[in-house]
């Protein structure tokens, strides 16, 4: 960076090199951004209609304005297989093809439900094992941040850990954000009757 | 979206630094404090031979000073400007503590790391991660080694 006087009184001539481009651009956002490990920027949120799932997007929305970040919706259409003996036709494809087009309309009604005016968000319906599709789909799109409820459709209670979100929170690319359903405010077991158990 | 308060636990490995960056982002992001915490697992003695398989399990109370310097030292490192860092060490069996911790503090968040100081490479996940996860009373952001690089 040089400084040259002008004519005019009052005024200098400030040259910047290339390196000074880098200090003009730089703004709090940039420095906001930096603090970041790794920037948040793409949000992926699974969806299988269950209360639970929409309880995370619940979460996924906040966070993605606050962030400045776009939310991908991204629900997994399970195909039955039917056995041959079974004499299921190829209409079944057919099927499996309408089920996967309601579930986009399912999801965009979500969007349009959920996700507030000026955050960016796109549908996703694929097709498979749920756990992977998620897993393939984060991978795709470089997504950031995965936000995911820890129970599902099948909400086995006494489980605590749903089998999808367990495996998606062991295998995804990028950190995890797992959403329980209802947060237990139990109170916290006294210290003296655990140890009392363990020694005796 | 109510984020007030935030739980790291921390064993000093580089996963649980990478944790705080995290937990120091979103306390920025949201005003939020952090917490740090450390678990440190008790001495176990085997007790003697007559009373058969009992053990007894003391806290290792130099850890615990040692750890306790170093968490406040690691806080005061990490605090920026704004944000409220609180240390806790607690002794006991590391998940046990941490939801526990969580519970009596009415934690809004946890941030974890997948693998802390053992980090055996082959497992997906660590121990300690995976019941945090199972069992925590709210929200866990949980946070892995190496993630998508793109640059």
């Amino acid at each position: 960076m040089k400084i040259k006087p002008t004519s005019k009184s009052g005024r200098v001539m400030v040259e910047l090199d290339r390196e000074d481009d880098k200090l003009m651009e730089t703004s709090i956002k940039d420095d906001e951004a930096k603090a970041w490990p790794s920037p948040l920027k793409n949000i992926l949120v699974p969806i299988d209609f269950s209360v639970s799932s929409k309880k995370a997007l619940e979460y996924a929305v906040p966070l993605a304005e606050k962030l400045g970040a776009t939310i991908t919706l991204v629900h997994v259409f399970e195909p039955q297989i039917y056995p041959e003996d079974l004499m299921v036709g190829t209409e079944m494809d057919a099927v499996d093809v309408r089920w996967m087009e309601s579930g986009k309309d399912m999801l965009d009604l979500l969007r349009q439900e959920k996700i507030k005016g000026g955050i960016n968000s796109i549908s996703i319906v694929t097709r498979g094992k749920p756990w992977q599709q998620i897993i393939a789909t984060a991978k795709a799109l470089a997504a950031d941040l995965i936000v995911i409820a820890t129970h599902g459709y099948t909400g086995l209670k006494h489980v605590f850990l749903g089998s999808t979100a367990e495996r998606v929170v062991r295998h995804a690319p990028c950190p995890v954000l797992t959403v329980r359903e209802c947060e237990s405010n139990a109170a916290p077991t006294s210290k003296h009757q655990k140890y009392e158990s363990q020694t005796r | 979206m109510h984020l007030a308060k935030i739980l790291v636990p921390v064993d000093f490995s580089g996963e649980s630094k990478k944790a705080i960056q995290y937990a120091i982002a979103f306390a920025r992001q949201f005003g939020a404090s952090i917490v740090l915490l450390h678990v440190v697992e008790p001495v176990v003695y085997p007790s003697d031979v007559g009373y058969g398989p009992v053990v007894v399990q003391v806290p290792n109370s130099n850890a615990i000073k040692r750890a306790k310097t170093r968490l406040s030292a690691l806080g005061k490192k990490q605090a920026g400007e704004e944000i409220l860092i609180d240390t806790a060490v607690l002794s006991g069996s590391p998940h046990v503590e941490i939801i526990e911790a969580a519970k009596t503090l009415k934690i809004d968040l946890i941030v974890i790391g997948t693998h802390g100081y053992t980090g055996l490479d082959h497992a997906l996940m660590g121990s300690t991660a995976e019941k945090v996860v199972r069992h925590a009373p709210c929200p866990v952001f949980v946070v892995r080694k190496k993630e998508h690089e793109f640059v």
